[in-house]
């Protein structure tokens, strides 16, 4: 068990401010780490913005925690999204740590190397940029654990030199064949064929999304929003001067104008009324801490939609359940034949155990 | 990476690196989501010296939603359920903070075993008997500890000299008197101890208790 735990966190390059040495050796630098953090997701900030309480998380991740409770996750005190704030210096000071952190990480490594283990080879990888703390020893090659343990869900930014992905459908697709399975509108000359029925036709609607979102803006000509999609026409990537979206009560809203509210934004309205709702709730969030970013900081509308894809993509691993039981049985027979086993052999270990750790006790039911 | 899996991996990170607190997570199978935690018993308690072991789930809104937690090994309290291992406590519920972690979580449970809360019991009849007799639950709660924990109990290795006969009815948390005095009306002994146990038949509350419901009980 304890080696899958170490291969687990050190596989990975999972950054925290235990890369930085205790303040006995670099006073500080630990806690500045610690405290450039957002307390729910433990990255350094994205669209920094307080409270009312005066407490800082990522944009996102103060707006998915208010929705399942109104309040500060840390002092409790009552809060809803109209009392976030920007935080615009935080912003800067995280964006300058976070370019500088791997240089004072590079600067410290000699010294750590010096101080700790002489012997660990300290000319060579003074300047490594990756911060290899004898005491952590974080291993950085990709190891494979991490991608099995993660599930199929880990989404490859770049898989290998002859494979991209596809900016349209996301899919992994052979270099070569990359303008033909562009040119095919995303359906063939994938990598592997994956896509099933219901998620084809999502891709299809997604897909459709990317290609014409320019369109889809210009041919707007009702709704409310109108004019702010003007703005975004006319400044796609700046989104200067936009307002944040209201919050909608999706309750009171037909079926019709929940999928309008989809359209207006260029979102693909398949689904169901469940599913529109999740996506158009997820889209506000995402729209909206975007806007807490800093201008120059900020996410082109056609990155929040493929967040947003994303994100409806996971939801959807998450929820894929056994269908076919008996295949489902068969396949994992070994694992369940060993977990019988493993039950077994427990049974009886735990009676024999007490009684061997306390000596003199039998268990004894028929006196 | 998604970051319920980024946050998952620096909070186990972050309990191997804390040498100070004795937490420790370790993996389950080859799932992050689904942990083993483990913790001492907090000292001055009758928990001291046992270690005890918490099943752990993260669930897919992790870390908007609370962690499933459940005692693996077995623990005489009032607000965990002494059969299953459910734990009764606010922030496992509807007072979870998404910024309490894996480890803060175990933090809160040591402390749970430090401070019982009787009058909000997960196990009614461990609470009773908490409320009956404290003095009587804490020998109760040590002798668990010590056959489930690893605990060292009362007063060295001396509480169980008796052997097996004293087993069981320690484990229910009676007087060996009382039993013996039913059993000797000819009723099955676990019976016995099954029904003083679900009657609370301890301390003060012995006097609440007439011989007759008791032997009423038995028959049933």
């Amino acid at each position: 068990m304890q080696p899958n735990v170490v291969s687990l966190s050190e596989s990975d390059s999972v950054q925290d401010p235990t890369d930085f040495p205790p303040s006995s050796i670099a006073p500080g630098l630990r806690d500045l780490d610690d405290s450039l953090r957002c307390p729910i997701c433990r990255e350094l900030y994205t669209a920094p913005v307080t409270l009312s309480c005066g407490h800082c998380y990522c944009s996102l991740c103060i707006r998915n925690s208010l929705s399942s409770k109104a309040e500060c996750p840390i002092c409790r005190q009552n809060a809803s999204e109209v009392h976030i704030r920007k935080n615009p210096a935080m912003e800067s000071v995280v964006k300058s740590w976070a370019s500088g952190r791997d240089f004072i990480l590079g600067l410290l490594k000699p010294q750590e190397d010096h101080r700790t283990s002489p012997s660990v080879d300290s000319q060579g990888k003074a300047s490594n940029t990756q911060p290899d703390s004898p005491s952590k020893k974080r291993k950085r090659t990709t190891d494979d654990t991490l991608t099995s343990a993660a599930g199929e869900r880990k989404l490859t930014p770049g898989i290998s030199k002859a494979q991209v992905q596809c900016p349209m459908c996301n899919q992994t697709v052979p270099e070569r064949t990359i303008n033909q399975h562009l040119d095919s509108g995303c359906q063939s000359y994938l990598s592997e064929a994956s896509s099933s029925g219901t998620r084809g036709q999502q891709k299809e609607q997604w897909s459709k999304v990317f290609g014409n979102s320019g369109i889809t803006h210009r041919n707007k000509d009702k709704g409310k929003a109108k004019e702010k999609e003007k703005e975004k026409d006319g400044d796609p990537d700046g989104l200067s001067d936009v307002d944040p979206l209201p919050k909608v009560s999706y309750n009171v809203l037909k079926d019709k104008l929940i999928q309008e509210y989809l359209t207006e934004h260029g979102l693909p309205t398949n689904g169901g009324r469940d599913a529109c709702i999740a996506r158009h709730q997820k889209w506000v969030m995402l729209f909206n801490a975007n806007l807490d970013r800093s201008p120059a900081n900020r996410q082109s509308l056609d990155q929040l939609k493929r967040e947003l894809k994303k994100w409806e993509e996971a939801q959807q691993t998450r929820k894929h359940s056994v269908t076919d039981v008996v295949a489902y049985q068969k396949e994992h027979k070994s694992e369940f034949e060993r977990l019988k086993e493993e039950a077994r052999r427990r049974i009886p270990d735990k009676t024999s155990n007490s009684a061997a750790a306390s000596g003199i006790i039998v268990i004894d039911d028929d006196e | 990476m998604d970051a319920r899996l980024r946050r998952v991996n620096k909070e186990i990170a972050d309990c191997k690196n804390d040498k100070t607190s004795h937490i420790s997570i370790d993996l389950v199978d080859n799932s992050p989501f689904h942990l083993r935690g483990s913790f001492d018993g907090p000292e001055g308690t009758p928990y001291e010296g046992g270690r005890f072991e918490v099943d752990i789930v993260i669930p897919d809104s992790y870390p908007f939603q609370p962690v499933k937690m459940r005692f693996i090994t077995r623990v005489y309290h009032p607000n965990v359920s002494s059969a299953s291992g459910a734990i009764c406590l606010d922030i496992l519920k509807d007072a979870w903070s998404p910024v309490l972690t894996l480890k803060s979580t175990l933090i809160s449970l040591q402390s749970l075993l430090c401070s019982p809360e009787p009058r909000d019991p997960q196990d009614a009849e461990v609470a009773k008997h908490y409320m009956t007799s404290k003095e009587s639950f804490e020998d109760t709660a040590r002798y668990w500890t010590q056959i489930y924990a690893g605990g060292p109990g009362k007063d060295g290795k001396s509480a169980v000299q008796k052997g097996g006969v004293k087993d069981e009815i320690a484990m229910a948390g009676l007087n060996k008197a009382h039993v013996d005095q039913f059993e000797a009306l000819g009723f099955d002994r676990s019976k016995v101890i099954d029904v003083l146990r679900r009657m609370n038949y301890r301390g003060a509350n012995i006097a609440n208790i007439n011989d007759d419901r008791v032997v009423e009980e038995l028959l049933k």
